[in-house]
Formats: structure tokens, C-alpha cells, sequence
């Protein structure tokens, strides 16, 4: 069989952005301390026309263009979300008619936290390799706001990102995919609440750092890889200081993560997160650059892949708007105006 | 129960429109409609369907302070006309901070948006909308 991977990719980021110091501003904190403990210095806001559904979309589209396959010829659409806009009705049968997708096509949403997008990615991969279908669509999306003057009203944002699985044009092999999944509680949302909460201090060592450092090593342990055979790594990104400990915990220097790491430009897009830092490393690759690629949901999970690029790669990069597109061309907002975007204002009626 | 205001068998029978700005073309002379008509002005009732172009041009534009109840939270609402290859299409121009920027002739891309919500139990409208594309 032909190498499978990614035969087109596609981000969304919504236009908005409202900055660490205007939130900090409104909730009396001090901007710079903020700023010290997350290194984020604005996050993006949809309009108030635009959820997950939306940005699910749009960034699929790109994916298509960059594919420049037919959505006809998909076979499966997978979306990791955890920020549905119906608690019951999928974003994945919408995608089907907003895309063109034929009827007989797999399609369902995956919840996981942050980490459902790749395995949305795992799900297709195996759909292409086992040959039940010969295009998969992966999803990874969020648009979610944290309660106001917390600490995740900083970070929490919204964004989506698409890949397209197939076994032939493919711009990124993925070589070798790896899992470490535990019940950690580090950070839930019940069921009709509004806001996740964390779980005292368990985000970082027990949640985050275990997860994301034992996948790693999991997947070079059993394929022999060492860091220094990395090119780039991308890891979920909740923050920008900690993908950065992740890679010095890995022994990978940090120009190597460097490129990957969007979420002090638009904040934590949850699902979108890592998938829109690999988006932004393959707008920048040379063809035969390995890359590993790290996601986390808490709860507690993490996908470990390792891809490497193809001579195709460069050719795809403009067929669609970059990441870069998007985080130049944004539109500032007040608190006020993000409360009226986020139907966060209570109306007494 | 729970009120339902908005028609969902119209919303579902018209998603291509709404949702992928699918028209027709004639199989005969070639028109094109959209939305969708049943018979050609060439008299053939014979089409194919037809993908509208993603990028167009902003013909010209209004903004509307005062708005249906439904958009009553949504004020102001820029309606623009728009050029997607020789098709004119009606929509809301929408990511734009200081309308007095938008011109006749701007480029302007389709976008996916919310259009109507049915309350907060009710099914959410989706459709195309416009925005430009160089930020304003």
C-alpha cells in the first residue's frame, strides 16, 4: 500500500481578537503578571454568528482546496469537539451537507477533551490503511469561553483545523501513531454547566507533562527515534509555556517548537489547538522534515504521532489561506463587545 | 411543549442553497439561476446543478438599524449585493468593524454563519453570508 497521511490540511480563525490587557483591565488584574503565567497575548473570538459548527466548516473547505479532491470522494468525516452548539445533533452530518458530501459516508463526533481532533485523525488513518474508504476527513474544533474573570477567560478561544487522510498526493506520511490514556482529573465540565473547571493543581505534572512526555517517549521508544531525528515537534497548547517545557522535558530544543506555537497570537483553541500548529508547520516545511506532533485532553489522554513531508508538500501551502492569513488579518474588540459576541450578557425578561 | 417559530421543512429542503450557494444550469442554453427555477426562460425544464463561485464582488450595499425581531441583537446589519461570477446575490456582509470602509467593487469571500437561532431550544439556522476579505 501507498503511504498514507495527510493530503490536504485547512485552518480557521476567527477574525476577532480581544487582548490579555483588556480583559485584565476589566477584571482589575495585572496585565503583565497574566501575560508572565500563560505568554498569551491575545486570543481570538468568533463573531456572534459563528460556533463550532461555523468554524468546523470553513476550515474544511480549505482542507478541500488543498487536497483539491472532490468532498464527494471522502468517505468519513470525524469531528473532535467539546464545544457543540447542540448537545444532541452532530457537527459531522452538517459538515456532509455543507460540504457535499455523499449520504453513504462514516460520520460522527468525538468528544475527548482537547485531544478528540487527533484522534479524529487516528480514526481516518485507520478507515484509509484497512481500505475501507480512500479520503478521510478530520476535524478538530472549539469555541469555547471560560467564566468571565477566571483564569481560562484569558486563554479559552475559538479556531478549527481540517486534514484529509488518503493514500495517494499525500504531504505528510504518518509514520507511527502512539497513546497514553489514564483517568487523571485534572479538568472537567458536567454535563449543562457552562464552565469547565480544573481539578486543584493536577493540570500540569499529573495531567498535562505525564501524558504528553509518556506518548512521546512511547513512540520513540518502540520506533527507535530519537529527538535529534525531529525536525519540529507541536504539542497541545493550553498555554505557550507549556509545550515549551514539554520539548525541554523531550530534550528538543526550542527552535524546533518554535514554529508550532500559535496560542500566544490566538489563545487555547482546545481541539484546534495542536492541528492548527502543525497547519502552521507545514506552511513552513521542507519536504522530508519529520515532525512529531503531541496532543492532550485532559481527563487524561495524549496521541503521539510522528509524520515526515513529502516533495508535494510545497506546492499545496498556497492553494488555500494559510495560517499566517489569518492571524494578520484581525479585527480588535472591547470586553463589552466580546460579551455581546459570546451571548454572555444577562437579559432580564 | 416547546414553541418552534422557524419553518424547519423549508430551512432542510433548501440547505444546498443555503448552505453550499448551489444553483442551477440549464442543460439546454446554459443559464444560469439562483436560486433554483423550475423552467428556463429557454423554455427547458432540463438542469444540472451548479456551484456558484466562493469569491465575488461587492456590487453595493446598505447597513439596516432597524431589523426583524430575530435579528433584533445582530443591529447593524450590512446587506450587500454580490457579483459571484455574472450571479447577483443578496446577503449580509458580516467580520466588518467600520463599514465605511467597504466599497462597490471590494473583493468579498462566502462564508458559513449562524443565520437565525429558534430560541434556545429550537434548531439553528445556517447559511452563506459574505465577508470581505482584506480586514475592515
Amino acid at each position: 500500500m501507498n503511504k498514507v497521511g495527510i493530503v490536504g490540511w485547512g485552518v480557521y480563525i476567527p477574525r476577532f481578537r480581544i487582548s490579555t490587557k483588556e480583559i485584565a483591565r476589566v477584571w482589575g488584574d495585572d496585565p503583565l503578571r497574566i501575560k508572565d503565567l500563560y505568554w498569551v497575548e491575545e486570543r481570538s473570538v468568533g463573531g456572534p454568528d459563528e460556533d463550532a459548527v461555523t468554524m468546523a466548516v470553513e476550515a474544511a473547505r480549505n482542507a478541500l482546496r488543498r487536497a483539491g479532491i472532490d468532498a464527494r470522494e471522502l468517505g468519513s468525516v470525524f469531528v473532535g469537539t467539546e464545544s457543540k452548539p447542540y448537545a444532541v445533533k452532530p457537527i459531522a452530518s452538517i459538515l456532509i451537507e455543507a460540504l457535499g458530501m455523499k449520504k453513504q459516508s462514516f460520520a460522527v463526533d468525538m468528544e475527548f477533551a482537547c485531544k478528540a481532533g487527533s484522534d479524529a485523525i487516528v480514526n481516518a488513518t485507520g478507515l484509509v490503511k484497512s481500505g475501507f474508504i480512500k479520503y478521510g476527513l478530520a476535524v478538530g474544533v472549539d469555541h469555547s469561553h471560560g467564566e468571565p474573570g477566571e483564569h481560562l477567560d484569558y486563554t479559552v478561544s475559538g479556531g478549527a483545523a481540517a486534514y484529509i487522510i488518503g493514500a495517494d498526493s499525500v504531504v505528510a506520511e504518518i509514520e507511527h501513531i502512539y497513546a497514553y490514556n489514564s483517568d487523571t482529573p485534572d479538568f472537567w465540565r458536567r454535563d449543562g454547566m457552562p464552565y469547565a473547571v480544573h481539578g486543584e493543581s493536577f493540570t500540569g505534572e499529573p495531567a498535562y507533562f505525564r501524558h504528553v512526555v509518556n506518548a512521546a517517549k512511547a513512540l520513540m521508544e518502540a520506533t527507535g527515534l530519537k529527538p535529534s531525528d525531529f525536525d519540529y515537534a507541536v504539542f497541545h497548547q493550553p498555554n505557550a509555556r507549556f509545550p515549551v517545557r514539554a520539548a525541554q522535558m523531550l530534550g528538543i530544543p526550542l527552535e524546533k517548537v518554535k514554529l508550532g506555537i500559535v496560542v500566544d497570537r490566538i489563545g487555547n483553541t482546545y481541539n484546534g489547538a495542536v492541528l492548527i500548529g502543525l497547519a502552521n508547520i507545514l506552511e513552513n516545511a521542507k519536504p522530508g522534515s519529520r515532525i512529531l506532533m503531541v496532543s492532550f485532553g485532559s481527563g487524561a489522554g495524549s496521541n503521539a504521532f510522528s509524520l515526515v513531508t513529502t516533495d508535494l508538500l510545497p506546492e499545496r501551502v498556497n492553494r488555500a489561506r494559510t495560517v499566517s492569513y489569518y492571524l494578520e488579518n484581525k479585527s480588535y474588540i472591547d470586553y463589552a463587545l466580546y460579551l455581546r459576541f459570546r451571548n454572555l450578557i444577562k437579559i432580564i425578561q | 411543549m416547546v414553541d418552534q417559530r422557524l419553518s424547519i421543512p423549508r430551512y432542510w429542503r433548501r440547505m444546498p442553497q443555503y448552505y453550499r450557494l448551489e444553483g442551477v444550469q440549464c442543460a439546454k442554453c446554459g443559464r444560469i439561476y439562483y436560486p433554483p427555477r423550475a423552467v428556463c426562460e429557454c423554455g427547458s425544464r432540463e438542469f444540472k446543478p451548479y456551484q456558484l463561485p466562493t469569491v465575488g464582488k461587492l456590487i453595493n450595499y446598505t447597513i439596516l438599524y432597524s431589523v426583524p425581531a430575530e435579528f433584533e441583537k445582530m443591529k447593524p446589519l450590512i446587506i450587500g449585493v454580490v457579483d459571484l461570477g455574472g450571479i447577483k446575490v443578496v446577503g449580509q456582509i458580516v467580520d466588518c468593524m467600520n463599514p465605511e470602509k467597504l466599497n462597490p467593487g471590494m473583493e468579498v469571500e462566502v462564508v458559513f454563519r449562524m443565520v437565525k437561532m429558534d430560541g434556545t431550544y429550537g434548531l439553528i439556522n445556517y447559511g452563506y453570508k459574505f465577508r470581505p476579505i482584506e480586514n475592515c
